[in-house]
């Protein structure tokens, strides 16, 4: 095919507009490639470039009024993470930013583990409704998504002040006489967080009950299982890709978490995600903000990979 | 053409490969064949024998990889489907779900720069041709299949086409609905006159409307011919057994093309289109119902094989009995029309004879 | 799983009960919220009285409304182009399986991923290293990236539930590549078009960390000032701007969410 197509073309004089559109005409692969260039160039510069910008900026030195210093490389950020440099100029650990880690890691956990006790029963439930019912539900869900994160935690002080609806609440029950201290603690940034990724958990699992095949269920019965018995051994083990891909929606963004903590936790309950701002506020510490970022990054990244060698297939096998 | 006449379709060594590398399949090998116009040509075979492929290259879905594809004598490789003057009923009928049956059956002419007042009246010859008259207006969502089906038979008939593609179009409907269509099928070929290619893997569909057949297995054609021809005279051990039920017998040649030994020591007279030397080792293909049972007091003449019944297995108009042969391998299948009711001659464990009906006995290469 | 509710055998214990908690934890909080909104007094947490008053303060403050048109101006640009370019992207991944087909779906996926403050420092860093001035355009631009895979998966969604014989069909019936496009596939696609569109919509009015870090002054938009009301205090705009913004998001993706049902 290739030697006629030459010899067709003629040495004639073409504007670059006709032989572009030739081009398309002809080629598969350049329609292909056109089609897709725009979605691509967009992410690629404005996204995956300023990531790899950021981790450049880790290794800068920080500008003395705010900034960098571009073109001056220093590892500072990273050993700022771990020590700090006491009167005398040694470095000594400092545990601060440590703790932030720990703290987030840990209510990350404690709210992925809350997401799921609360999650599955509702998975489950809708999974066992009538067609009709269950999109009426996952729209239910999904509602909460597609609105306003911030106004949604902002709610939540309402509910958790001193004055707001919990404590009136349990103090016209009598079940407390004094209000107690809800609002700017640990336990109001779990309930946020778990409040805000809720959704997260009950799809995936959802999708997964959703397409099990009952009579799985049925055969486990016919087969002297009781329901806990079938639950454990047949259920819970074909819903574990939905359950696994819940878990990391709901712990990836709840250890990046900002606004949450912004509003919900107290000076004392700083998560990675007000570290990482703050440096960009206050501190003045772009080269540790872009280092704190970076390593959050790559925590998710990992946990990313992991999850899907773990649970997805290769391409190719199924 | 031994008449003169040109082709509907002619395809002369036609080669579809798909992927590359170790990942190359050939879903096409070299396939010739002749498609006579106004004929009912039906493409028979299991899945995945190139047959759909070798649809979707006639109408222009995919490119060939090698060999010539000619409509009414001309070259049309290359073409776009949208210049090719075939049209095609989809398995899954395709019809445009955004538009009312009218306008589905008014796109192809549309598209062809029909004027309105033209495409009206064609759209209603269509319909009646189809007997929707009174379903115009609705959507194809609001059809059952078999209406679907009528929808997507005229809408491709609208254009008049010189080849009218069929990729399995009956495989949605049920039973019922499936025997009305064959019917349907073969009286709009008629009416119209269009050839029509017609991909099934139902052998019972092909056999009934096809003008011609062409068995393929793995991207080959097996054999070409009438169904008659196709299920009384198969070429080989695959033709054979994809159509109806055969029984295989080995065989030596005793006198070349026309009789064989069995490894029971009898001899049966056969046809061999391939012309085996004495003394070749052959296969011998015995229909189930081109067989009789004898009882033990019949007398027996040369050439009656004898066994016992060792399973019988009652159909309603026949009954099946499957047999176990002294001195041949195998189970062997006989089949017997029930003219005297469902009372069966013969039990489990009886004694018989098996004669071989004249001309019965096809030679095949494996 | 398959309509079986009514049988004893699948009535599994703690199920029901703990879906109905489950929704009461979703939905309490926006109810209140939006039951305070319409609280007459100006401590905002004791209710004394039905009222509207609020709504008509934040209805006048010109902060606001300039916010909220600052918040427009970011929405209707980035939906737009977000819509369009993962049109075509949809049109290329749908049609044909390609090499390197799953590395474009992981970039264009990869905005969901990655946690909103890594986003929000790194193209903030981007923009100062590059040197763009802080204001309404980054803040599109910003919008933009994480809109495409908002816009790009209902389209996809909607091309994978097309029959792929039907632009096939188009082509068999004499129409060319573009009249195929324009009468069956276009038609087709609408509503997961529309659908996708009106998600990076209310996606992009929702987004408020990255727009905290790339909006410069002038160019704050309506959940930015809402977090700077909050910080200052808990007052009954707040509650009346907040629900509003609730109510707009439920409403736009309701009729996302019927749009995207049509036709199916």
């Amino acid at each position: 095919m290739a030697p006629s197509r030459q010899a067709r073309s003629t040495p004639s004089p073409i504007s670059p507009f006709t032989s572009l559109a030739n081009l398309l005409r002809r080629s598969q692969r350049a329609r292909l490639i056109l089609l897709i260039a725009p979605a691509l160039l967009i992410i690629g510069v404005f996204m995956l470039l300023p990531l790899g910008l950021m981790a450049y900026v880790s290794i800068l030195e920080r500008g003395i009024n705010g900034g960098v210093q571009w073109g001056v490389h220093t590892v500072d950020a990273y050993v700022a993470f771990l020590f700090e440099e006491d009167l005398l100029g040694n470095l000594a650990i400092n545990p601060d930013y440590l703790q932030i880690f720990g703290r987030s890691f840990l209510l990350s956990f404690v709210t992925t583990a809350a997401c799921l006790a609360i999650g599955f029963p509702a998975a489950f439930y809708m999974a066992l409704q009538p067609e009709k019912y269950r999109n009426l539900l996952i729209f239910l869900v999904t509602i909460p998504f597609w609105t306003n994160l911030l106004i949604r935690n902002y709610a939540w002080i309402l509910l958790l002040r001193s004055n707001g609806l919990v404590n009136e609440s349990l103090m016209g029950l009598g079940l407390i006489d004094a209000p107690i201290t809800l609002l700017y603690t640990n336990f109001a940034i779990t309930l946020g967080l778990v409040y805000s990724f809720l959704p997260f958990m009950v799809l995936p699992i959802y999708a997964s009950l959703e397409k099990l095949d009952l009579r799985l269920v049925e055969a486990a019965f016919d087969l002297g299982a009781n329901k806990r018995r079938a639950f454990q051994r047949v259920i819970v083990p074909l819903a574990l890709p939905g359950i696994a891909a819940g878990c990391i929606l709901v712990f990836v963004p709840s250890l990046g978490a900002f606004i949450t903590p912004e509003l919900l936790g107290g000076s004392r309950s700083m998560m990675i995600g007000n570290l990482i701002q703050s440096q960009f506020g206050a501190a003045r510490n772009w080269p540790l903000g872009a280092a704190l970022a970076f390593a959050l990054l790559a925590i998710v990244l990992l946990a990313m990979m992991v999850y899907l060698m773990r649970f997805r297939r290769p391409p190719g096998t199924g | 053409m031994r008449d003169g006449t040109v082709a509907a379709i002619e395809v002369r060594d036609l080669t579809k490969v798909f992927g590359g590398g170790s990942q190359e399949v050939r879903a096409l090998d070299g396939v010739s064949l002749t498609i006579a116009r106004n004929e009912f040509f039906t493409l028979l075979g299991p899945s995945g024998c190139g047959k759909t492929t070798l649809l979707r290259l006639i109408a222009g879905f995919e490119q060939p990889s090698g060999g010539q594809l000619l409509l009414d004598g001309e070259d049309i490789a290359g073409r776009p489907p949208f210049k090719r003057l075939v049209n095609t009923v989809f398995q899954s009928y395709a019809l445009f779900p955004h538009m009312t049956v009218a306008q589905n059956v008014a796109f192809g002419l549309e598209m062809q720069g029909w004027d309105g007042a033209r495409i009206g009246r064609r759209v209603a010859e269509m319909l009646e041709l189809v007997k929707m008259e009174s379903l115009g207006d609705r959507r194809p969502g609001q059809l059952s299949g078999g209406q679907q089906q009528r929808v997507a038979l005229a809408r491709a008939l609208a254009n008049a086409p010189r080849v009218l593609l069929l990729d399995e179009p009956l495989s949605a409907l049920d039973f019922k609905l499936r025997k009305d269509m064959q019917v349907e099928l073969k009286r709009l070929q008629r009416e119209t006159g269009i050839t029509f290619v017609f991909v099934t893997h139902d052998q019972e569909e092909a056999l009934t409307m096809s003008d011609r057949v062409a068995v393929m297995s793995q991207g080959a054609v097996q054999q070409v011919g009438s169904p008659d021809e196709i299920y009384e005279r198969p070429v080989n051990r695959f033709v054979a057994d994809f159509i109806g039920e055969t029984n295989f017998l080995p065989a030596e040649v005793e006198a070349a093309g026309t009789r064989y030994r069995v490894p029971s020591g009898e001899t049966l007279s056969g046809h061999d289109p391939h012309g085996h030397a004495q003394g070749a080792q052959v296969t011998l293909a015995l229909r189930p119902e081109r067989i009789d049972l004898l009882a033990q007091a019949d007398e027996p003449v040369s050439g009656d094989l004898a066994g016992r019944v060792a399973q019988v297995v009652y159909f309603g108009t026949d009954t099946l009995y499957f047999l176990e042969l002294d001195g041949i391998p195998g189970r062997f299948q006989v089949r017997v029309q029930n003219r005297n009711g469902a009372q069966a001659e013969f039990a489990a464990g009886a004694k018989v004879g098996v004669r071989v009906a004249a001309d019965a006995v096809q030679v095949l290469v494996d | 799983m398959e309509r079986r509710n009514r049988n004893p055998l699948w009535r599994f214990p703690g199920v029901a009960p703990g879906a109905a908690f489950f929704f009461a934890y979703l939905y309490l909080p926006i109810f209140v919220l939006i039951a305070f909104s319409f609280n007459e007094n100006r401590q905002a947490t004791i209710w004394t009285g039905f009222s509207l008053d609020w709504y008509g303060v934040v209805l006048r403050n010109d902060d606001i409304l300039s916010a909220a048109g600052n918040s427009l101006i970011v929405a209707t640009t980035a939906t737009l182009i977000a819509t369009s370019v993962a049109l075509l992207a949809a049109l290329a991944m749908a049609r044909r399986r390609f090499r390197g087909q799953d590395g474009v779906s992981a970039v264009i996926a990869f905005p969901l991923i990655i946690p909103e403050i890594v986003t929000a420092v790194a193209t903030l860093l981007f923009f100062v290293a590059v040197g763009i001035q802080l204001g309404l355009t980054t803040v599109i631009i910003a919008h933009t990236v994480f809109c495409i895979p908002f816009a790009y998966l209902p389209i996809r969604a909607r091309f994978d539930g097309m029959d792929a014989a039907l632009p096939e069909a188009a082509a068999d019936l004499y129409a060319n590549e573009v009249q195929a496009f324009r009468r069956i596939t276009l038609p087709l696609l609408w509503p997961g078009i529309l659908s996708g569109a009106m998600l990076s919509f209310i996606i992009s009015l929702d987004t408020f960390t990255i727009t905290y870090f790339v909006a410069g002054p002038g160019a704050t938009t309506l959940p930015v000032y809402i977090f700077g009301m909050i910080r200052i205090g808990i007052t009954p705009e707040v509650n009346a701007i907040s629900a509003l913004m609730l109510v707009i998001s439920i409403v736009f993706v309701t009729l996302s969410y019927l749009i995207g049902r049509v036709r199916r």
